[in-house]
């Protein structure tokens, strides 16, 4: 571990020695802004969940969302939806301590990103480490990936529409363990094939969440969050 | 054959031992759904617990329909046994009153009176399927509401409530057809027997053998499963998949129905032959 953070002080040094490289706190500090413009939304959402032992329709829910960190997800139908990278996370993040260290650029769809690495600093955080891609020119977070402490790695692929500052796609990636339900229980076992070896281990699951009809600073009720059926992470 | 069908079903419905079977239907409805209503949260969490890792759920998963799946899967077993001890009567039980004596002086032939037989037999199984669906899909609907279904089948299989009622219909019809054969099984040990418990301890037996060979998954009993009719009995269980294979279900009703055709049309030799000597 001391060994990381020296490799990661050297890099910060050697960096900050070209002098030619953005400052990533100002990086994030953009970002940081264009998130705390929206104080609450409402939104229509669209769940698609891709796991290779789930099989379910796309389903429909309104999310709300109220700053700082409320959120509601209501539906009447059954609704699934990632513990990890959908509450509004990289706020969450954000507001933590943490250290930022400047990686460089890389090009997503035709758009220059500026990625950072965000090791937060408090005791025990879930999130060890986190990499955001932070477009160049709308200071939105395209995507981020975060290691946590007990629940592998996820990733989030943002997409926006070109007049919000808010996503009109995610798409999150985690790791999922594999089918361990007992299947004596309900159902049929006949002819079902059941490998050991695979069951125990993970796989790679994602989600895909759809955002339209944004309704951006309006006025949202706190009893609309009472319910809390859906926690926060 | 109005008239006789008429009669056959009187004397059906008349005996104590045929409200054996609506009585146990609805004190086993009862009962698990009571328990569901007691446990079944945990044991939605219980199934769910590897998924919750990953993802927060939201809604009634706990409802009448997965209520209803549940009572089909632990009752597609037993119900035979209630069919079973009416139908397996129906011939046996006259033999051994020696009623057959007085009713074949009549100008009634025996193929009538065989049809008459199966014709009775289907209608008293119809209503006991009928009471079976109503108690469980009306009770569980009742006391736990709809929502979506989530049913292990190969994988997790959330099926929307939009999708579920046809499933269901479909399930019980199925579930009937099977029914049907087994009703039929019987009648043809009826018409052989002179007691009543024969035929009904034969029929379950053979139920129990053929069970337990196709439940078995050796290579020494693959070849003969297709000829099994038990086989058969659980593939309603097909309308809770995903995708749901409507070829293979008819197939599959299709041979239940041959088996009905073929113990009837052996019943019908063999009670057109038999020395009524009781």
């Amino acid at each position: 571990m001391k060994s990381v953070i020296l490799f990661i002080l050297c890099l910060i040094s050697i960096r900050s020695l070209s002098g030619q490289e953005p400052n990533p706190d100002s990086l994030i500090s953009k970002v940081l802004f264009e998130i705390e413009k929206v104080k609450s939304y409402k939104v229509d959402v669209e769940i698609e969940v891709d796991v290779e032992f789930i099989n379910m329709p796309i389903k429909h829910a309104t999310m709300f969302y109220k700053h700082p960190d409320k959120i509601k997800f209501k539906s009447d139908e059954f609704i699934m939806l990632p513990k990890k990278g959908l509450n509004n996370g990289i706020r969450k993040l954000l507001s933590e301590p943490y250290t930022s260290i400047y990686i460089g650029t890389e090009n997503i769809n035709e758009s220059t990103h500026h990625i950072v690495k965000i090791i937060p600093l408090g005791k025990k955080p879930d999130i060890i480490l986190a990499t955001l891609w932070i477009n160049e020119k709308t200071n939105l977070v395209s995507k981020s990936e975060s290691s946590t402490r007990n629940e592998g790695t996820f990733t989030v692929d943002f997409s926006y529409s070109d007049t919000l500052t808010l996503p009109s796609e995610m798409k999150i990636s985690f790791e999922i363990e594999n089918l361990k339900i007992p299947l004596k229980f309900i159902g049929k076992t006949q002819g079902i094939n059941i490998d050991s070896k695979k069951a125990k281990g993970k796989q790679e699951g994602q989600v895909y969440i759809r955002f339209s009809n944004y309704e951006i600073n309006q006025r949202i009720d706190n009893s609309v969050f009472e319910d809390n059926t859906t926690k926060e992470n | 054959m109005y008239s006789l069908v008429k009669i056959e079903l009187y004397k059906v419905f008349s005996r104590k031992r045929s409200y054996i079977g609506f009585i146990a239907i609805v004190v086993i409805v009862l009962i698990a759904q009571a328990a569901m209503l007691w446990e079944g949260q945990a044991m939605h969490e219980f199934i769910t617990s590897n998924l919750s890792n990953a993802f927060y759920m939201q809604g009634n998963l706990v409802n009448g329909y997965l209520m209803t799946y549940l009572v089909l899967n632990f009752l597609w077993v037993h119900v035979p046994l209630l069919v079973v001890i009416v139908t397996g009567d129906l011939f046996s039980g006259e033999a051994h009153g020696g009623t057959f004596r007085l009713i074949l002086t009549r100008p009634v032939s025996r193929l009538k009176l065989v049809s008459v037989k199966f014709i009775a037999a289907y209608i008293y199984t119809f209503v006991l399927m009928f009471l079976f669906a109503i108690s469980s899909l009306g009770l569980g609907i009742l006391l736990f509401g709809k929502g979506d279904l989530m049913v292990i089948f190969t994988a997790i299989n959330i099926i929307p409530e939009t999708d579920l009622l046809w499933r269901f219909i479909g399930a019980f019809v199925y579930g009937f057809i099977g029914m049907l054969a087994i009703a039929s099984l019987s009648l043809l040990f009826s018409a052989m027997a002179n007691n009543s418990l024969g035929p009904i301890l034969t029929t379950m037996a053979v139920i129990i053998l053929f069970t337990l060979i196709t439940s078995f998954n050796f290579d020494i009993f693959r070849s003969i499963k297709p000829f099994l009719l038990t086989n058969y009995l659980d593939s309603w269980q097909g309308l809770f998949s995903y995708t749901v294979k409507l070829k293979a279900l008819l197939f599959d009703s299709m041979v239940l129905i041959l088996h009905c055709l073929i113990f009837y049309l052996i019943t019908v030799i063999y009670f057109r032959q038999k020395d009524i000597l009781t």
